[in-house]
């Protein structure tokens, strides 16, 4: 008698207004960033085919692959100034630009990234 | 953490945490969002840290409703349904929104964990600061109660 009581109350599902979930991933971005990388060892994001102009003005060095339709997301490795951590500012400037968070991933890469050959297979993990 | 990893956690307790938090104020979404930037802050793995989120939401939720000047931090001062309408032979959502307002907070606490967070005695205890068995005779008393509200007895 309870159990069937008890299902029937579980079954209720809590409403609510959703809570910020980019506010979230942006800041678990934030956390994912290392600062005292070699090459970008950790990164990044898969940003729209659709913003070359981040591509040309962020991604300086590498190009690990785009996609070849606007719909898909493109990988790309975000290249720091060899002494300084990458600027938050220019993730800001990607969201508030695209206003598409579901289009990037964030990736940590968990293994140093030395050679173009590294990237490629870490990313290739991720690649949609 | 993993980006996946939070997304399958808020899936399974967003929802959940926000019905936790509004036992106790009245911007619940905003206490569950300051819970979980802290999550992500300290790097936690979520799945392994549920019960932790819970206590942070409840601290925080706690606090909020001390800090309002405007209206006592109770329950039924809350119009904001809890429940989505249901459908079928599911029980009436207002109904047992109303009955669970009724009861006393040790009590809903433990029936909102159990039922609709799917945490067990034993992480249930130390949130309402209770040994396993009173958390257990909690939620034994309160479903008859609310059985008897709704008149299923």
């Amino acid at each position: 008698m309870n159990n069937d009581f008890e299902n029937k109350l579980s079954a209720l599902t809590p409403t609510s207004k959703s809570i910020n979930r980019d506010a979230l991933f942006f800041e678990l971005g934030k956390q994912q960033k290392k600062p005292n990388r070699q090459v970008s060892a950790f990164l990044a994001g898969a940003i729209a085919a659709s913003f070359p102009w981040f591509f040309l003005t962020q991604v300086q060095s590498q190009k690990i692959e785009t996609s070849p339709s606007p719909s898909e997301p493109t990988v790309v490795l975000l290249e720091p100034a060899k002494s300084e951590p990458y600027s938050l500012l220019e993730y800001r400037k990607v969201f508030e630009a695209t206003n598409d968070l579901p289009s990037l991933h964030y990736v940590e890469a968990s293994t140093q990234v030395e050679t173009l050959s590294d990237i490629q297979k870490e990313f290739s993990l991720y690649h949609q | 953490m993993k980006l996946e990893e939070l997304q399958r956690f808020l899936e399974q307790h967003e929802k959940c945490l926000i019905l936790y938090a509004r036992q106790w104020c009245n911007t619940p979404e905003d206490v569950v969002q300051e819970a979980l930037m802290d999550l992500v802050r300290k790097q936690l793995d979520p799945m392994q840290n549920t019960a932790w989120v819970y206590t942070v939401v409840r601290n925080k939720a706690v606090s909020v409703a001390r800090r309002s000047t405007k209206q006592k931090p109770m329950v039924g001062q809350d119009c904001e349904p809890w429940f989505e309408p249901n459908t079928g032979d599911a029980i009436d959502a207002n109904a047992a929104q109303l009955h669970l307002q009724e009861l006393d907070e040790p009590i809903r606490e433990v029936l909102v964990l159990k039922l609709w967070s799917g945490l067990s005695f034993e992480e249930i205890a130390p949130l309402a600061q209770c040994s396993k068995s009173e958390a257990h005779r909690r939620y034994q008393q309160g479903l008859e109660l609310l059985r008897k509200k709704m008149g299923l007895l």
